[in-house]
């Protein structure tokens, strides 16, 4: 885990010093997506090739539904407040 | 959109080869997608360390847009902690990181998949992805029920591509920069979420 919070630490500062090199940014977001394609094909192979998983699809589907609907619900009763911070001072 | 559904595109090919039988484990006995995981990271790093606007609005002292992505956070952890009193097969560091994603689900799937197993992290493709979804299906009603402020908590992440049409249609234009911001700050925050939950699991 720390290796992981490590890596993103060096890339957000190899970031903040490349700023202005908009041609490298732009080979970075390339990559990045790239990257992402790649690994979940790789997901995909995984989860494809694993009987354990493909024959509880249901299961972790409504486990995975039901963790959303709870994220969202969480989110959203505070949603009221908001909207009282953002217009008190005007 | 268009990006949304070349990334399950991506992932239902290699899901069709997997089930075809073919596996990379004949090759390799590592996994080599660890390698590719960090050069993700590191890359995301990147772009999270170019980004002007975020050093711009945390060096500026403008705390109120940071509330909306704060409260994403605590009411999401606080609903999935929640939830996985009910959900008994799941552990409490397993429902935190599933909804640390806040609705990134590419990044923050292949991460919990590398962290846990695939089994989690396919819950988390598909919670994310339901996230998603529901914000898109429901933003008519969230307003109705919740403010104008609902979708962009419901949103999380995705507030700033693939929801944020429809949180102006229906919220209106003035949020659109909040809704931008929000998914922005989440956006460089799940991966550092996920890391932060699973380290604190290790000591217990």
């Amino acid at each position: 885990m720390l290796t992981i919070l490590a890596i993103i630490i060096c890339g957000i500062i190899t970031g903040y010093l490349f700023q202005s090199k908009l041609r490298f940014l732009m080979v970075v977001e390339r990559l990045t997506g790239y990257a992402i394609y790649l690994l979940l094909f790789l997901l995909g192979l995984a989860v494809g090739g694993n009987e354990k998983i493909i024959s509880n699809l249901a299961d972790i589907g409504f486990n995975a539904i039901i963790l959303s609907i709870s994220g969202i619900t969480g989110s959203i009763v505070l949603a009221p407040l908001i909207n009282k911070i953002y217009f008190s001072r005007d | 959109m268009r990006g949304s559904i070349i990334i399950v595109l991506f992932f239902c090919s290699g899901l069709g080869f997997g089930l075809s039988g073919f596996s990379f484990n004949r090759f390799s006995d590592t996994d080599p997608s660890v390698y590719a995981l960090y050069l993700l990271m590191f890359l995301v790093g990147i772009s999270a360390g170019a980004d002007k606007k975020v050093w711009k609005i945390t060096g500026r002292n403008n705390i109120k847009i940071l509330i909306i992505p704060a409260f994403v956070i605590t009411g999401t952890l606080s609903g999935c902690a929640l939830c996985s009193l009910f959900l008994t097969e799941m552990s409490l560091a397993d429902s935190l990181a599933v909804g640390s994603g806040f609705g990134y689900y590419s990044l923050s799937s292949i991460i919990i998949s590398k962290f846990r197993n695939e089994t989690l992290g396919v819950i988390a493709l598909i919670a994310n992805i339901s996230r998603e979804i529901l914000t898109l299906l429901f933003t008519p009603l969230l307003v109705r029920f919740f403010g104008r402020f609902a979708p962009i908590l419901s949103g999380g992440a995705t507030s700033m591509d693939t929801t944020l049409p429809v949180i102006i249609k229906y919220s209106g234009k003035d949020c659109a920069i909040p809704a931008i911001f929000n998914g922005i700050i989440l956006t460089l925050l799940v991966p550092f979420i996920i890391g932060v939950i699973y380290e604190i699991a290790e000591w217990f």
